[in-house]
């Protein structure tokens, strides 16, 4: 994919693009736009509330103790992206990446930025 | 030999048609894991989720997630051919992973990055389907070698 997009003569300029934590405004844009700032303030939510807002996880590790949501950036807003296959979420540079406790609510979480130049 | 006008002037309009007609490629790296990234993860300490809230999903995984690949390949040394309407594009490109075992209880074993060999590639071809790392059959030997160890 990546060789096709270079025959079609699109990049012009030298890159390159690694896996990292997202920024701390990044962060906090991204659970705004999902409408799940609750994260950023540690106020407890449930799984039920992240499915609510966010629909069926992109991947889901340990009996779904672990949830994956493919995030992209589009005109400055992050929307959650629509699976198109096991690996592969078109266009998708973020993932959204949540661990729920006991409890079935949110333990731990993080955002990776894959598209970091 | 003494070169005619026109064959001079068919010869020079050639030459400029073909520079016009190669643009060189930038060298490009895209989702590469950074090695502080890997340097955090410890084995013995770290878990599953430590590794997916650090490097989120990987490129591969088996069935009982004993094992995460994260892939990434380098181009470089890459020209289109016929800018600025491409119909190819040669390269030198090399497939890199970062494999994470994991023990049954869900603590990273051990991780290790494996470096493929440089290969050139012609694109488009019929090898585009599959990704450098799928193509490079020596590199996948090398990680199932690994992953076979106790």
């Amino acid at each position: 994919m990546l060789a096709l997009a270079l025959a079609a003569g699109l990049p012009v300029a030298c890159y390159t693009t690694t896996v990292e934590p997202a920024s701390d405004p990044e962060q906090q844009q991204l659970v705004d736009d999902l409408q799940l700032s609750a994260l950023a303030r540690s106020t407890p939510i449930s799984r039920a509330e992240v499915e609510d807002r966010l629909g069926t996880p992109f991947a889901t590790y340990e009996g779904a103790r672990i949830a994956t949501y493919a995030v992209r950036k589009v005109r400055g807003r992050f929307e959650v992206a629509q699976p198109l296959g096991p690996v592969s979420a078109g266009g998708a540079d973020y993932r959204l990446v949540l661990v729920f406790g006991p409890d079935d609510t949110v333990e731990r979480w993080s955002v990776v930025d894959r598209s970091h130049w | 030999m003494r070169i005619g006008g026109e064959r001079l002037a068919a010869l020079l309009v050639l030459v400029v048609a073909l520079q016009a007609c190669i643009l060189p490629l930038p060298s490009e790296t895209l989702h590469a894991v950074p090695e502080q990234a890997a340097g955090a993860l410890v084995p013995g300490t770290s878990n599953r989720a430590d590794v997916l809230l650090r490097l989120g999903d990987p490129s591969r995984r088996d069935e009982r997630d004993s094992h995460f690949v994260y892939e990434w390949e380098t181009l470089r040394d890459g020209v289109v051919l016929g800018f600025p309407i491409p119909f190819a594009a040669v390269f030198q490109v090399s497939c890199h992973c970062l494999v994470v075992r994991f023990r049954p209880d869900g603590l990273v074993a051990d991780l290790k990055q494996f470096d493929g060999e440089v290969q050139s590639l012609l694109a488009p071809s019929p090898d585009m389907e599959s990704s450098g790392c799928q193509r490079d059959s020596a590199l996948s030997a090398q990680i199932a070698e690994w992953l076979a160890r106790p």
